[in-house]
């Protein structure tokens, strides 16, 4: 008999645990986000920093630095300026979507 | 509490099942409910298998012999620390053991996800469910460790002696949790190929995962050979055994991921490799645990052995077959962002690793299951030995070590000649030199050598790599030595400890080539006889019998051979080698000896050697038989393992994101009107 009612007491307490969302009315789907297509993680800053590294240690060539520095250093520019404009001006925390006001800070953000 | 134990079983696999349903069906239908539901699921099995986990400990602890289990592999006698590692020392139980650290792996898994990868996460919690509802089912249904038998016997049987051992405490759960980590990526290679977001994503979500399978693997592979050795009385630490075999074709797979996965982050290349060496390291844990489980190879560890062979062979093939599908399904999402530019380039030294790496794990899958396929296709069952592995893999790892040498220094993209020659002149010329040294000194084992001058060459730079490295440092930021190497290893985990671990294979490497300088001796002394032998370096050594002896030690009955030992003519002290016999009952005259004999080694240790004693026999009148063995550089193994340990550390240590933000670039975008000016 104690068995079957520790059994049975264990499985509900499970269940009510697990159940909970459902009964919770939570109807909710989950948002659709987009993964971007580009496997390449590292920030373009991150890729300065190494291939300047990698030329102080020999292991890139002055013209192949020359090269890849113009290069990410445009791109740098470019992620960078990018991340900008999605934060608050003045204390440079990031911006939620369609906020008026930093929620940082509190100062009122042009549209 | 046992009986509690033996129920939350039961309610774990209802859980699982659960899970399993709902997370898959919330995936598809994106309903949060569902989900949610799901990932608590997840957290019930982890609480019931906690619980599960806690009525057999408290049944083997309370001595309760009712229970089959514990009545075969435990006894009244046996020491506290053994009843705890008991758990896993017998079928049911070590699979309950990996229950619980594949329930609470995954609940961490599931709870440090809960905010991010929400698209992933559902098809994630579903795969691990559903890998938890195969183990859990095996458990209830194929091996309850809750068992009964019909009657009470008065005392168990007893551990086996060769388990009772330290290491035996931590070299299972090490290669447990090594294995058990893998099933964390493999879902999220399973949920990117269902979601068909197969960018760097889940390999953002999986780094660590890996970094910590890896990790456990390596600390677990080393214990097991440091248990072979000092237990098992073979005289080495490796013997091409289906189970060492079986724990080393995950680990590289692994290490082949950890270095191409780079190449994915740093060039958009190699998706499907990744994908698949992520599925392959997975299924292959589960092929070495069926190894291990099955008895369908003969192996030291066959005291594991059970008739649930068949689950895993089901469950392998059903994870072949649905990775196989995912993976050809969707070879167009997997397609490469970049081409192969040169043939000497990083990119290219990470896939000849890769090749290597591959091959070795091939060959050693191939001898290992040999048995096995020439009885199917020829009838007779033919195995393959240490001969076959080393032939093919002696080979194979030392042109593992030249790329370990030669991959981490040559440009990504393309390497130019002048590259090749700035990085190459100083560590090869330091080679070739000691090369000629050794050989001068009257080396000739060809392997051997090979090793050293390799060894030599990848160990000159690591240290180059560290040396310009700090020198870099110092130069562009004005830092003092020591603040620069701090910096250098604590600023890019990632490569510095990466070259922490290569250090500790080239140690590994080296002591495996002075295992070939190996000598061994068969003598038989009765107390007062000496011999003396040379040992490889060419020092004498003089050993002489104290006689034997006889006595008992908690649960066993000891003969032990005691050799007083003198270097050279200076004493060293005594070397004792033992044979227990273990026995079951704590009255002299009743007790009834369980297991066959067993050996118990002696070890003198020191860097260049260890003196190894093994005592093999009694001769009779006082006579004993004993093998002295003289082992070069054994300790390096452990050394190098352990460096191998502390190197993928630092790689797993968190790097918190303001520090990364701060080390060498100032990041702050000027005023626009200021850009302008100082792009003119």
């Amino acid at each position: 008999m104690i068995p079957v009612l520790i059994g049975t007491l264990l499985a509900l307490v499970a269940l009510a645990f697990v159940l909970y969302p459902l009964f919770s009315g939570n109807m909710a789907l989950i948002p659709q986000s987009h993964s971007s297509g580009s496997d390449i993680q590292i920030s373009k800053v991150d890729a300065l920093r190494e291939i300047e590294f990698d030329h102080a240690t020999g292991k890139l060539s002055e013209s192949d630095y020359g090269k890849l520095k113009a290069s990410y250093t445009a791109q740098a520019l470019a992620e960078m300026r990018e991340a900008q404009s999605d934060a608050c001006p003045a204390c440079g925390s990031p911006r939620e979507a369609e906020a008026l006001f930093c929620s940082q800070c509190g100062i009122r953000l042009g549209a | 509490m046992i009986l509690v134990g033996e129920l939350s079983l039961w309610v774990a696999l209802l859980m699982a099942v659960w899970a399993t349903t709902v997370s898959f069906a919330g995936a598809t239908t994106r309903r949060a409910d569902l989900i949610a539901s799901g990932e608590r699921g997840v957290y019930a099995v982890a609480a019931m298998t906690i619980l599960a986990a806690l009525g057999l400990w408290t049944a083997i602890f309370t001595h309760d012999f009712s229970i089959k289990y514990v009545a075969s592999f435990t006894s009244a006698n046996l020491p506290k620390v053994y009843l705890f590692t008991s758990l896993w020392a017998g079928q049911a139980g070590s699979l309950l053991f990996w229950m619980l650290v594949l329930s609470v792996f995954a609940a961490i898994a599931v709870f440090t996800n809960r905010t991010r990868h929400r698209e992933l996460m559902p098809y994630v919690t579903g795969t691990m469910a559903f890998v938890m509802v195969f183990f859990l089912a095996t458990l209830c249904l194929g091996a309850n460790p809750f068992e009964r038998l019909d009657w009470v016997p008065p005392d168990g049987r007893g551990m086996n002696p060769q388990l009772q051992n330290p290491g035996m405490a931590i070299h299972p759960p090490m290669l447990y949790l090594g294995f058990i980590a893998t099933t964390v990526p493999f879902a999220f290679a399973i949920g990117a190929l269902f979601t068909r977001r197969l960018n760097s994503e889940w390999l953002v979500a999986v780094r660590r995962w890996t970094l910590l399978a890896w990790f456990f693997l390596t600390i677990g592979i080393v214990l097991g050979m440091w248990w072979a050795y000092v237990e098992l009385g073979w005289g080495g630490y490796w013997a091409w055994d289906p189970v060492e075999n079986a724990s080393l074709l995950p680990w590289l797979t692994l290490t082949a991921f950890l270095h191409s996965v780079m190449v994915q982050e740093k060039r958009g290349m190699l998706r499907k490799w990744n994908v698949t060496l992520i599925i392959a390291s997975f299924l292959l844990t589960i092929l070495g645990t069926f190894i291990t489980r099955s008895g369908i190879i003969a192996s030291v560890h066959s005291f594991a052995q059970s008739p649930i062979g068949p689950w895993f062979v089901g469950f392998l093939i059903l994870g072949i077959t649905v990775s196989a599908y995912l993976v050809t399904t969707r070879l167009k999402d997997l397609k490469s962002e970049a081409v192969l530019e040169s043939m000497v380039s990083r990119e290219a030294a990470f896939l000849y690793n890769n090749l290597v790496l591959v091959g070795i794990a091939f060959s050693v899958l191939w001898g290992t299951l040999f048995p096995v396929i020439s009885e199917a296709v020829r009838g007779d069952r033919i195995t393959v030995g240490p001969p076959f592995f080393n032939t093919v893999n002696v080979p194979l790892g030392l042109l593992l070590l030249l790329l370990t040498g030669v991959g981490p220094l040559i440009a990504w993209r393309r390497a130019s000649v002048s590259n090749l020659r700035r990085q190459f002149t100083v560590p090869a010329a330091g080679a070739v030199i000691v090369g000629g040294l050794l050989v001068a000194a009257g080396m000739r084992n060809g392997y051997a050598l090979v090793s050293y001058v390799l060894a030599v060459f990848v160990a000159g730079t690591i240290v180059q790599e560290f040396y310009k490295g700090v020198k870099a440092r110092k130069s562009m930021y004005g830092e003092s030595l020591n603040l620069a190497l701090f910096r250098l290893i604590g600023r890019n985990r990632r490569r510095y400890g990466g070259y922490i671990v290569h250090a500790g294979i080239v140690i590994i490497f080296a002591a495996f080539a002075g295992y070939a300088f190996k000598t061994e001796h068969d003598v038989t002394m009765k107390a007062g006889d000496s011999v003396t032998l040379t040992d490889p370096w060419g020092k004498s050594w003089t050993f002489t019998s104290q006689g034997i002896s006889q006595y008992d030690v908690l649960n066993r009955e000891v003969t032990a051979m005691a050799l007083e030992t003198r270097r050279e003519g200076k004493s060293v002290g005594i070397i004792t080698s033992e044979r227990r016999q273990y026995f079951a009952g704590s009255d002299p005259m009743s007790r009834v000896p369980t297991f066959q004999p067993s050996t118990e080694v002696g070890i003198h240790g020191s860097f260049g050697q260890d003196v190894y004693l093994t005592l093999v026999g009694v001769a009779g009148e006082g006579a004993g038989e004993i093998r002295i063995a003289f082992n070069p550089l054994v300790r390096w193994v452990w050394l190098g393992g352990f460096m191998m340990a502390i190197g993928g550390l630092i790689v797993m240590w968190p790097q918190a994101e303001r520090r990364r933000r701060e080390s060498g670039y100032v990041t702050q975008l000027a005023p626009e009107h200021d850009m302008v000016g100082a792009e003119r």
